[in-house]
């Protein structure tokens, strides 16, 4: 086990004079400074105390809630810029619960910076009413992990979640959204890279469950080194959710000859009067996109680079942050 | 400069659509190939590009000497050869000023970097001139344009780039009247002793506003007559037919466009 001081230098690397901030070593929140700003930090030992799951909670999830000695309960009741960086070298399990209050503004940064140990995490985020949440999630875990992301919209909440796995080993994430009040607004971009040798499974799910709701997702994969993936997108509607609107788009590319992405999109429509539509395309580097970078001048090797890296910069635009920004160009310059 | 191309014979999926093209373009001209759809006006750019769909079995194409098709694609277009394309790509991810930027770069020595100042003030201009949305340089290449501002961001390009051969493939199809004009008077005002064009064309509308120098009529992988404007008024009140009947040429049934049923993607098999 490392001691959080040998990590201290590079968490505060990321962590802006005037930012907001929680730092979590082993799954428990050590440092914070948002006590006095309207956020509450809650631990609780049991999972269920929290009663923002409305559904009946899968065994998978069930079982890392358990596995989890304590969790974690951030409530946000006033507009906050948030940056959350995880190490842990030791703790197996977390369970962490964002509860964002009726008409606020939030927008949480969530990095895990170190992941030394083999976890399973279990992430809620309740947007409540007419709240406007902006959640960005980066991944880089040394270690497999397995995680469970879920986030629950209420009437005219919006969300926009956007995601960077960037995971030098196995993982399997699975992002599941629900729009259970009208109005509700959700758009995820996720950017997700397996450069491991390893294999990878996500699963990105959308349930339109009342009318009006909207929903946009765009999955960007990449693979190389004899890596695998699996990126699986799922929509429904619900009878009853009229006029609601879903759309999602899945793109992989295949960067040698032994590595495979699957994308498997599915859509299940129970009401007539909606929009719902969705795409997939996997593989290499597409050759009428080389053709046009290079008619301009550009070199192979150029043209190459700049698709690839096109690939995550929907992600990195969502991103002003000057630290992290460069926390990202370089753990981008090394991996891809 | 000049681009001569001799004798070129090409082919796609081992059909011969080009059958032995003879042009020779020098900068200060304006060159229009005008002709019926199918008859190798695209295939005769892409092949000038290099684009690698295309197999060159017959021929050359020299730039001021230099055996172009010996060159890759990049290298064409670093010597001065520049596409706008029919159908230009969509790639998300790199922006318009990004893309053009990294090709301006492309085009420098070793040590040499493109001022940026310069840059966005040349980009601004660009935009202002082909009256496109400012937010341009800030989107990516093509991503949600429509047809005719896909077709602007090319001459855009064009215009950034600063080729000495343009090669316009029907850069018209897609514009509105008023789109029509402002491309139309941004490629004359191209016109120099170090520019030249080859616009690919089916209408007159076009080059009312560009003042060529020759005109060239493509027929059947050939161009079979060349000549000034007076051909394009002529082609413009009479079509191909007389062309065709001078040179006796007669369309092949088994070319022409046949109807097929493209079937369903989704099938009801329980309702049967």
């Amino acid at each position: 086990m490392k001691r959080f001081a040998e990590y201290e230098k590079e968490v505060f690397s990321l962590i802006n004079e005037n930012d907001h901030y929680i730092i979590f070593n082993d799954c428990k929140a050590i440092l914070n400074n948002v006590d006095e700003i309207g956020v509450d930090i809650d631990v609780a030992n049991s999972f269920d105390c929290y009663d923002i799951c409305k559904r009946k909670r899968p065994k998978e999830e069930n079982i890392i809630s358990q596995k989890a000695k304590f969790t974690t309960m951030v409530s946000i009741h006033q507009n906050i810029d948030l940056k959350i960086v995880h190490v842990n070298d030791q703790e197996k399990a977390m369970n962490l619960v964002f509860d964002v209050d009726e008409h606020v503004q939030a927008r949480i940064m969530q990095i895990y910076l170190h992941i030394d140990i083999e976890m399973s995490s279990l992430i809620e985020i309740n947007c409540n009413e007419h709240s406007q949440v902006q959640y960005i999630y980066i991944s880089h875990a040394k270690e497999p992990i397995h995680e469970y992301i879920n986030t629950y919209l209420d009437e005219s909440a919006t969300l926009s979640l956007s995601s960077l796995s960037m995971n030098e080993t196995s993982c399997e994430s699975y992002f599941h959204s629900y729009l259970y009040s009208e109005k509700a607004k959700a758009e995820f971009i996720h950017c997700l890279v397996n450069f491991s040798s390893k294999n990878q499974d996500y699963s990105f799910q959308v349930d339109h469950l009342k009318p009006h709701t909207y929903s946009s997702m765009r999955n960007y994969g990449l693979a190389k080194n004899s890596s695998t993936m699996r990126m699986d997108s799922n929509g429904s509607i619900a009878k009853g959710a009229f006029q609601s609107e879903l759309s999602q788009k899945s793109k992989g590319i295949i960067l040698d000859l032994h590595s495979a992405i699957s994308a498997n999109p599915l859509l299940q429509i129970d009401e007539y009067d909606v929009l719902a539509n969705h795409g997939a395309s996997i593989g290499a580097i597409d050759d009428d996109d080389l053709y046009y970078l290079m008619s301009r001048g550009l070199s192979r090797s150029l043209s190459e680079s700049l698709i690839v890296n096109a690939f995550i910069t929907p992600f990195i635009s969502q991103i002003q942050d000057e630290k992290v920004h460069l926390f990202l160009e370089k753990m981008i310059e090394e991996h891809v | 400069m000049e681009l001569v191309i001799k004798n070129l014979h090409a082919q796609i999926d081992g059909k011969e659509i080009l059958k032995g093209i003879d042009l020779t373009i020098k900068t200060g001209e304006m060159h229009a190939i005008m002709g019926p759809n199918g008859t190798g006006k695209s295939t005769l750019s892409a092949v000038i590009m290099g684009n690698p769909k295309y197999i060159v079995t017959e021929g050359s194409i020299t730039l001021d000497g230099e055996d172009v098709l010996s060159m890759t694609v990049d290298e064409r277009s670093r010597k001065g050869i520049f596409l706008a394309m029919q159908y230009p790509n969509e790639i998300t991810g790199i922006t318009n000023s990004d893309f053009i930027k990294a090709a301006l770069q492309a085009r420098m020595k070793e040590g040499e970097h493109v001022s940026l100042f310069k840059f966005i003030k040349q980009m601004d201009q660009a935009v202002q001139d082909l009256k496109m949305n400012p937010d341009l340089p800030h989107r990516y290449i093509n991503e949600g344009f429509s047809g005719g501002e896909k077709k602007r961001n090319e001459i855009l390009q064009m215009k950034m780039l600063k080729p000495h051969f343009a090669i316009l493939d029907e850069i018209d199809s897609g514009l509105d009247v008023d789109a029509l004009k402002v491309v139309g008077e941004n490629i004359n005002a191209m016109r120099s002793d170090s520019f030249a064009s080859l616009i690919i064309t089916h209408y007159q509308r076009l080059l009312d506003y560009i003042n060529t120098t020759h005109v060239h009529i493509m027929v059947n992988g050939r161009i079979v007559r060349s000549g000034g404007k007076e051909l394009i008024t002529k082609i413009d009140n009479e079509g191909y037919d007389w062309i065709k009947a001078e040179l006796g040429i007669v369309d092949n049934e088994a070319s022409k466009k046949q109807a097929i049923i493209l079937g369903s993607c989704a099938v009801n098999k329980g309702a049967k």
